[in-house]
């Protein structure tokens, strides 16, 4: 074989769901354990996840855990809060990257913490469901850094950024900054609309890869009409979801029923 | 109401060159939320926000604002106070809370938006 020339590898259709909560985010149900999550997803055949709690990433090692075996792959990921309260679903290749860019959020969190609300809970969990501890500070407020400064830090971490749920009417890019800021470095836009629809309300998304995640609180949630599928290498990787929201060495993706 | 007038009125810090100082205020729209801006602020409008993004700098000079007014002591990017000097839009800033420079913008007799546009 010559330099240069990596062989191929077999592209297969993967089910995904690039935003899910973990019960260590406080608006998730409880129901919302590594267990729950990885036997929901093996239920309805989705074959790669993003664990995506409130500014931290703590359960994802759990998640990742029980799915080893099964066939799931989960990714490193976290969504985030930005000074303008746009969320970004922001994903990770290694958990070291992922430890690293969790440690510049928290820098970044306010320093006097809210409390958390009468009945909020936010538990990091083993693999086995069992609450390693309650994490008291309220995860979910803005950072003070814009949405520029997030998508340039996830970057430096070798990450990929998702502008989230643009559709509703609050905490999203559409909604708080009105249209997609000119040369931001999203890859990729959360969507419930078709293309069509989108594109007509808001011009500013063309060109831009869409996707459909369930954004779950709990696990009924995961249960959707449409799901974002990859044509990627079995063996998916950070830089398998990148090339296919490139559409490169074919990969693809696509929004279906 | 003239531009100038207004800021010295508030007192508001000045974050860009003044452009167009000379301009006539039509009326207010106050909002965080650009869409909501991008759906009903009129031409000539003093737009009063917290949002310091630089997309702020886009809308004012698509709908021809006749500024953009952050208040609450919300800091604002570099970038946008670069794109505003660019695209000849101003740009204030102010400590007060944003009530009280409602308050302020009412008492001098500006009127909201859409009343504006009415009569
Ligand atoms: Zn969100
Ligand atoms: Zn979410």
């Amino acid at each position: 074989m010559s330099v240069g020339c990596s062989p191929v590898p077999m592209l297969k259709w993967i089910k995904a769901d690039l935003h899910i909560h973990t019960v260590l985010s406080a608006c998730a149900d409880l129901d919302m354990s590594p267990r729950e999550i990885i036997n929901t997803a093996k239920l309805l055949g989705i074959g790669l996840l993003a664990i995506t709690d409130h500014h931290a990433i703590d359960n994802v090692a759990a998640c990742r855990e029980v799915a080893k075996g099964t066939g799931i792959t989960v990714l490193f990921g976290m969504e985030v809060q930005t000074r303008e309260e746009v969320h970004l679903v922001c994903l990770f290749p290694s958990e070291d990257l992922a430890d690293s860019f969790a440690a510049l959020v928290a820098q970044h969190l306010p320093s006097n913490w809210l409390s958390l609300g009468a009945g909020e809970i936010q538990a990091v969990v083993t693999a086995n469901d069992q609450v390693v501890r309650l994490d008291q500070r309220k995860l979910l407020a803005s950072l003070d850094l814009s949405v520029e400064d997030v998508c340039g830090a996830v970057a430096r971490h070798q990450g990929l950024t998702i502008a989230a749920h643009v559709d509703r009417p609050q905490y999203s890019l559409l909604a708080n900054l009105g249209f997609v800021p000119p040369e931001l470095p999203v890859a990729a836009l959360e969507t419930i609309s078709d293309a069509a629809a989108l594109h007509k309300k808001h011009p500013s998304t063309v060109g831009y890869p869409l996707l459909c995640s369930s954004d779950a609180h709990c696990l009924p949630m995961l249960n959707k009409e449409k799901y974002t599928y990859f044509y990627v290498a079995e063996d998916v990787t950070l830089s398998e979801i990148r090339m296919a929201l490139k559409g490169e060495g074919g990969r693809k993706v696509r929004i279906e029923n | 109401m003239l531009l100038s007038q207004i800021v010295k009125e508030l007192t508001l810090d000045q974050l860009t060159d003044f452009h167009g100082a000379e301009r006539t205020v039509g009326g207010v729209y106050v909002a965080d939320l650009i869409s909501l801006v991008m759906a009903n602020a009129k031409q000539d409008d003093l737009w009063l926000t917290h949002q310091g993004h630089q997309n702020i700098v886009a809308l004012a000079s698509l709908l021809r604002l006749s500024c953009v007014v952050i208040g609450g002591g919300m800091r604002c990017q570099e970038e946008t106070i670069r794109k505003a000097n660019e695209e000849k839009i101003s740009l204030f800033g102010s400590t007060l809370p944003i009530y009280e420079l409602a308050g302020r913008l009412y008492v001098c007799g500006l009127q909201p938006s859409a009343y504006a546009e009415m009569d």
